[in-house]
């Protein structure tokens, strides 16, 4: 008996052993735990890359970019011919009815608030790092102005909008008001642009420099009186004339090289966002506007195997501001009666009908009405095989011409139209169209709003335009007159149901 | 080898080699006396016919025989005041003392409801009197007869408050869904804890319906916290035929069935399209394309399958053993749709040292080789265009499918069907041992040791031709994915049960360990020159090389470790007690919150007991019952308390695109688990010799910490969501069982059994000082609808729909609704417009034995009350999509011309009633050598629903926080057929 005893306290000894086993530590495969991150200089510039990732959502196919070219007059997405496209939050954007649930408005503002959050989460991570490297203030003003640049969007789009800038505060961000924020966003850029690379070059490509920087502020300063009530004509003037004294920005010679498959080596775009086939693969970083313009005699054309969705056109009215003989317009425009036939393209036998009925926007409008983007020319390497594959285009966010527009326009502003009307940069830009130079006595704002509406078509300024010159509200082709109060935009409902701090805009 | 599951191993070979030098002292001990033989004859009491196996063992002895074809044993019987063991499933044992008789001729009555049947707890067994818990028991004859998928199939409508319904119709692959007591979470999991033969947390799939011989429900909390943060959810625990000693005994079992659909979503004929659009829509004139196609009859097939099974099992009271082969073949009423399964299971029983050791091994492999449906086709199939014609040999980008151009996500069905080819397998295989070291000086003394190690390889190969729709362009795309998860328990109890005069003292001490890691793969290429190879030759596609094919790989982890007691007491089978704790820990909670008790104490009056009611004989049982138990739920995914940092988008730097790294997720290091405390009270009655037998509990249950997935700022968090503890919600209920045997001759024996029950939900609490907005939409429609149908709201039921009450319609035939300005509702103004959860479900079953030979049974199976969300009359009862889709043939009855805008008027009720089965049986038994038994067997399954539902199923998924909403993406209902032959030798 005392043998069992004895052996059965044994057989317990591994029992008692087991302190090993009351360990219950996860073990992490596939991911880093962070503290173990941000060890090198390497690690750093990966964490802060993040914050230029976030803006390669800006293209994709509900977002800001395309949220922007809803509302405005430059774009419209009718019922196609067999019945697709019905959805109701095109409708809603285009006669400006936009409801708080809106898909398109959400995505929007997380654009904005997603790019916001990680400029603050990456700057709390550099400053936790004790890693010390040249850059590193260079990077830390880069994602301080690129956090400006997402919060001037979204004073852009809703005005009042959450502030937050520092990641360890997790109480619900206050709501501030456009005054609030414009004077933030312009400290944030005035205090650390001596910091940013002034010479663009390859090794500063798609990042913010100098030259986006000035950009930026101008186009703060060109929106002063619509936003906070107070006219900065001048300021935007000195903001621009950094950009074109600094002398590293031209008008190039061709329009179309600023939107080529390969445009890396425009000398007109200041601050872009590089999309790649190969890396920016996914329904959230990808360029795709050509799945939701082309059809499939496009996509025949330009040798694109997947299948596009016959959606996006260009709004009838729009397309009638360009004279015969701009040649922005066959350069942007595939439709009935395109000239360009080159060793690259030929479009000529494009089948599209440019104007058609309003009457059509609800009910259905012909399998060949309206003109399609092809703006940015598509690349024919056969390599577009998904909804989700990325063009190889850049898009460039500012672009040399529109500061040149901006400048002019806050001469005009100033009542220095004549002084305008003779800048070589704004000279050229017409002539490349193949167009007349301005005179002090046809340019008025209302075709410099034109001229914009053509230079700039479809590049995501429209909206803010069309609200700087009053012409918002007023009807135009399907879209009645509308209230304006619909100059912001609604603040969605989850992004309200997740901060009790954020009252909802007037007029919703 | 692993070096965890290593050490493991040589733990459990140390423990297992001081068992054996414990054993082998004791060994010596026991020894003989002199020796007589006993012989006679076993018959059943009602029929007067000779039982066949009965098994017959001398108490206290590992000395046991089996009766043979004329019911006749003889065994040897040594020892003092020798008593025999008389055992044979569903009857009552008898023990009788040898007293030097030499012929014991026996008569056994069939068991009815006997207080005295096994009833499996955690980690034990106990008796029917004595459970305390809230524990529902079932045996072969209880369950539903047919065919099924996997095994939940047997029990459903059985169990009072178990809920199981089959959300997928006739899906081949499809898994029931089990709901027990009503929603105690927002998001962690819901299904019960599922322990098969010991293994916590296995796969039902992995074994054969036909070899479940137990099912127990442990219900309530008191019953259910022996498992700690795995018990909220209740636990299943099923047991499968065992290792018997006796002769060796063949079977087979086959079946083979045939389906034919029942519901469906109906849309328009060609010949009703083009009157729609002549009459109704003559802008979609571009949409009439000539042809008359019924897209349904393109997809399907009628589908005939079959299963056969051969059981193997025989030995001696020292070495025994089951064998079970398992084929099948199934077809899904979708084409393509099919699945294969074989499986192998063995089970070894083997005793040593003279009673000492007792050891059970079990091995399975199973392999299930399918091709899943694509519940899609079925949608596809609905809205197509049926003057579409199926093919258009012209059109040579589309493959000669015929296809509309420039449209989205508007799929030829027998294209997406024909182009794709998915191959599935899973092979699953693992082992155990439980070696029981018996402590023989010590009566009732047992440490048991379970160490189990199961593995399944999963593998997925899908291959889209360059003609699929869905990817034309891409010149082939083909996918190969792999997992494998790997899942080792150990588990160790000491335990003791022992009867003092009118004390009985059952204890039970355990540790039980257990890991799970996952690994996965996956990879996918396009750009295939030719369609020839499918998934066999992934390299030769082109866009790895353009950059466009992808890579993937995953590994996850996670640790379980609990200590755990319980003591039953009771005096005098009267008044009975048992207490329970655990402590319990997994990895998977943050840093501060590991650990946590899990405490239970149950407490039952047997008033049959008392003097008083000790006379009555009419009342067989009348026990109260009354229970308390705090569970737990942690079935969600792992590293979720963690912030770690994952490769994110790439970045265009210096000329180079590179990677970057974001935080995976909003970390909480706070996560804890969710807490369910359970009240429950019972009563068990049984009068008129267990003739009549009532069960009847109520609970209450309420769940706090709740975890859901918040709406956080960003700025500042990273995310706009966050895995938290926050809320509460309470769930109360009623649950009925009778059983009866209203009529018992010789020639005819009706058993029935009736369960109701009854579940109210309640969001008690759903914010704190963190996150007080409490209302959350959920449950969103798609586009052109675009609402959210139900809200999360204090104080409400879970699965409550909201909307714009509909008021009928007006002279002009339109719509009205309650609080409309200018046609629309705005969302503030919705109502409550219905509850997806019944207010009852009922299950009657019966079962007929007729002249001993024949038998009949069914089952019915009702929900009463509830709503549920006429999602295809939503979407496809109007005109708003018409043209380049077709829509519901319900349309012509409506006329309905207005938009598509949700509201009550396709809220409705989803009360139902469904016969789940009839089923014919005949018995021929055999006095031959050869054969012992023939059963012939007719079953239909799902043959007629009873509702006023006037959508495709009113059975739909009421798990989740959505619950009552008809998926649009389906799979049509089937009636089964099954003709089933059962041999035994």
């Amino acid at each position: 008996m005392k043998t069992i005893i004895r052996n059965i306290g044994l057989s317990l000894l591994p029992l008692m052993m087991l302190s090993s086993c009351f360990d219950l530590t996860e073990e992490v495969y596939t991911e880093i735990p962070m503290d173990e991150f941000g060890k090198t200089e390497q690690e750093l510039i990966a964490t802060a890359g993040r914050a230029y990732t976030k803006l390669q959502d800006y293209c994709t196919e509900q977002s800001l970019w395309t949220l922007n070219l809803q509302v405005s007059d430059e774009c419209a997405v009718p019922v196609n011919s067999n019945g697709s496209w019905a959805e109701e939050r095109y409708s809603e954007l285009q006669y400006h009815k936009y409801s708080p649930s809106n898909k398109l408005v959400l995505e929007g503002w997380n654009f904005c608030f997603d790019g916001i959050a990680s400029c603050n989460e990456i700057l709390y991570e550099l400053g936790l790092s004790s890693i010390e490297f040249e850059a590193k203030d260079k990077i830390i003003a880069e994602i301080k102005i690129l956090r400006a640049f997402f919060y001037f969007m979204a004073i852009d789009g809703w005005g009042n909008v959450p502030y937050s800038i520092d990641y360890t505060d997790t109480s619900y961000p206050e709501q501030k008001d456009r005054k609030f924020m414009f004077s933030f966003i312009e400290k944030e850029i005035t205090d650390n642009i001596e910091l940013l690379d002034e010479v663009p070059s390859l090794s500063n490509y798609g990042r913010v420099t100098q030259g986006m920087a000035y950009t930026l502020l101008a186009k703060l300063y060109l929106n002063a009186e619509e936003w906070i009530g107070e006219a900065m004509w001048d300021e935007a003037e000195k903001a621009c004339y950094k950009v074109i004294s600094g002398g590293h920005y031209t008008i190039a010679d061709d329009y179309s090289s600023n939107f080529a498959v390969s445009n890396e080596s425009s000398v007109e775009n200041i601050f872009v966002i590089p999309y790649s086939t190969t890396y920016t693969e996914s329904d959230h970083n990808s360029f795709i506007i050509y799945i939701m313009a082309l059809d499939s005699w496009a996509t025949e054309k330009f040798n694109i195997p997947a299948s596009a969705w016959d959606g996006f056109v260009c709004q009838p009215d729009f397309f009638q501001k360009y004279a015969d003989n701009d040649k922005r317009r066959d350069e942007t425009w595939l439709y009935k009666g395109n000239q360009i036939s080159n060793g690259d393209y030929d479009v000529t036998d494009a089948p599209y009908n440019p104007v058609f009925d309003e009457s059509l926007y609800a009910t259905r409008r012909a399998l060949y009405d309206g003109a399609r983007i092809w703006k940015w020319h598509y690349q024919k390497d056969g390599l577009l095989i998904s909804d989700q594959t990325s063009m190889d285009n850049d898009f460039a966010l500012f672009r040399y011409s529109d500061v040149v527009l901006m400048y002019v326009e806050a001469l005009m502003r100033q009542g220095r139209t004549g002084e305008a009307v003779n800048l070589a940069d704004f000279k050229k830009i017409r002539t490349r169209a193949g167009l007349q130079e301005y005179t002090a006595s046809n340019l008025t704002l209302e075709e410099l709003l034109d001229e914009r509406g053509r230079e700039l078509a479809w590049e995501g300024w429209r909206r803010q335009d069309l609200i700087r010159f009053g012409e918002y509200n007023k009807a135009w082709w399907a879209k009645p007159a509308s209230a304006a109060t619909t100059k912001l935009y609604p603040i969605p409902t989850t992004v309200r149901a997740a901060n009790p701090n954020l009252n909802q805009n007037e007029g919703y | 080898m692993n070096f965890k599951l290593y050490q493991h191993l040589m733990r459990f070979l140390m423990c297992a080699m001081l068992f054996v030098m414990g054993a082998s002292v004791a060994v010596a001990q026991t020894g003989g006396n002199g020796a007589n033989t006993v012989s006679g004859r076993i018959l059943d009491a009602a029929s007067k016919t000779p039982l066949i196996g009965v098994s017959v063992v001398v108490e206290g002895t590992t000395n046991g025989v089996a009766s043979d074809m004329d019911g006749r044993y003889t065994i040897e019987v040594s020892g003092e005041n020798p008593v025999l063991n008389f055992s044979y499933l569903g009857y009552d044992t008898q023990n009788i003392p040898v007293n030097s008789l030499t012929e014991i001729n026996v008569e056994m009555r069939e068991s009815t409801e006997s207080i005295n049947e096994v009833v499996v707890i955690g980690y034990g067994k106990t008796t029917k009197k004595e459970v305390t818990g809230s524990v529902a028991s079932l045996k072969s004859d209880d369950f539903n007869t047919g065919s099924f998928t996997n095994a939940a199939g047997l029990f459903q409508g059985k169990v009072a408050g178990l809920s199981i319904v089959n959300p997928n119709g006739g899906d081949p692959n499809a898994d029931y869904e089990i709901l027990l007591r009503g929603t105690n979470t927002l998001s962690a999991g819901q299904g019960p804890l599922l322990i098969i033969d010991g293994v916590v947390g296995a796969d039902i799939r992995n074994i054969n319906f036909q070899e479940v011989e137990s099912v127990d429900v442990l219900k309530d909390g008191s019953a259910a916290a022996i498992y700690g943060t795995r018990g909220t959810n209740g636990v299943i625990i099923i047991t499968t035929k065992r290792a018997r000693a006796g002769q060796t005994q063949i079977e087979y079992d086959g079946q083979v069935s045939v389906q034919t659909v029942t519901r469906r979503a109906k849309p328009l004929t060609a010949s009703e399209f083009e009157w729609v659009v002549n009459n109704y829509s003559p802008s979609s004139a571009g949409s009439l394309y000539g042809a008359d196609t019924d897209w349904f009859d393109e997809v399907t097939r009628t589908p005939i399958s079959h299963k056969h099974s051969f059981a193997v099992s025989g030995g001696s009271e020292k070495f025994s053993h089951r064998t079970v082969l398992n084929v099948e073949q199934n077809q899904g009423l979708q084409r393509k749709n099919d699945a294969e399964k074989y499986m192998f299971k063995t089970n070894i029983h083997q005793t040593a040292f003279e009673g000492w050791l007792d050891l059970d091994y079990n091995a399975y492999f199973s392999k299930r080789e399918y091709s899943p449906a694509d519940y899609s086709i079925f949608e596809q199939a609905f809205y197509h265009n049926p003057t579409e014609p199926v093919y258009d040999p012209s059109n040579t980008a589309s493959g000669g499918y015929f296809r509309v151009d420039n449209t989205m996500a508007y799929y030829n069905p027998v294209a997406m069907l024909n182009e794709r080819e998915q191959k599935y397998r899973a092979d699953d295989f693992g082992g155990n041992i439980r070696a029981v070291l018996n402590i023989l000086p010590v009566k009732g003394l047992k440490w048991d040791n379970f160490f189990s190690y199961g593995q399944q390889n999963f593998e997925s190969r899908d291959y889209r031709t360059r003609y699929y729709p869905g990817t034309i362009g891409q010149g082939g795309v083909a996918t190969i994915s792999n997992e494998m998860t790997r899942d080792i328990q150990w588990e160790s109890t000491i335990s003791y049960s022992g009867q003092f005069g009118r004390h009985a003292v059952q204890a039970v001490l355990g540790y039980t360990w257990q890991r799970g890691v996952g690994e996965s793969s996956a990879m996918e290429n396009s750009g295939f020159d030719m369609d020839d190879w499918g998934t066999n030759n992934i390299g030769a596609g082109n866009s790895i090389k353009n950059g466009q094919a992808s890579m993937s790989s995953y590994k996850e982890s996670n640790t379980y470790i609990a200590l755990f007691g319980r003591v039953m007491y009771n005096y005098d089978e009267r008044y009975l007690l048992s207490v329970s704790l655990r402590r319990d820990g997994s990895s998977r909670f943050g840093k501060d919150n590991k650990w946590g008790w899990f405490p239970a104490v149950s407490l039952g009056w047997r008033i049959n007991q008392e003097s008083f009611l000790r006379d009555v004989k009419w009342i067989n049982e009348l026990k109260l019952r009354a229970g308390y138990g705090v569970t737990g739920n942690q079935d969600f995914a792992n590293y979720q308390s963690l912030l770690l940092m994952s490769t994110s988008g790439k970045f265009y730097y210096n000329g180079q695109w590179i990677n970057t790294y974001a935080p995976a997720s909003n970390a909480n290091p706070n996560l804890g688990w969710e807490k369910k405390a359970e009240w429950n009270v019972g009563v068990d009655f049984s009068v008129l010799d267990n003739r009549l037998s009532m069960t009847l509990d109520y609970y209450q249950r309420r769940t706090t910490d709740l975890l859901y997935t918040y709406q956080v700022p960003t700025p500042p968090y990273v995310y706009n969501e966050m895995f938290t503890n926050v809320g509460e919600i309470k769930n109360s209920g009623i649950e009925l069982t009778i059983n009866a045997v209203p009529v018992r001759t010789k020639n005819l024996v009706w058993n029935t059994t009736f369960i109701v029950s009854r579940n109210t939900n309640k969001l008690v609490k759903f914010t704190n000082e963190e996150f007080t907005d409490g209302e959350y939409k959920v449950g969103w429609l798609n586009s052109p609808v675009a609402a959210y149908c139900q809200r999360l709201v204090e104080g409400e039921s879970l699965g409550t729909f909201y909307g714009p009450k509909w008021l009928g319609v007006d002279e002009n035939g339109d719509d009205i609704y309650a609080n409309s300005i200018g046609g629309t509702v705005s969302e503030s103004a919705w109502e409550k417009i219905g509850c997806a959860y019944p207010d009852v479900t009922l299950a009657w079953s019966n079962m007929f034995r007729i002249v001993k030979n024949l038998d009949l049974s069914f089952t019915l199976r009702a929900s009463i009350g509830g709503d549920i969300l006429n999602t295809y009359a939503l979407y496809y009862d109007n005109l708003s999509e018409f043209g380049l889709k077709n829509i519901a043939s319900s349309w012509l009855d409506s006329r309905n011309d207005e938009g598509i805008m949700y509201s009550s008027k396709y809220i409705e009720d989803a009360t139902y009633l469904k016969l789940d089965n009839l089923s014919l049986g005949y018995t021929f038994n055999f006095k031959s050598k050869y054969i012992r038994s023939l059963r012939l067997s007719f079953t239909g399954q799902n043959l007629f629903c009873i509702t006023g539902y006037k959508g495709v199923d009113p059975e739909v998924s009421l798990s989740g926080i959505t619950p009552g909403i008809e998926n649009i993406s389906y799979y049509p209902s089937t009636a089964t057929f099954t003709f089933g032959v059962n041999l035994k030798f």
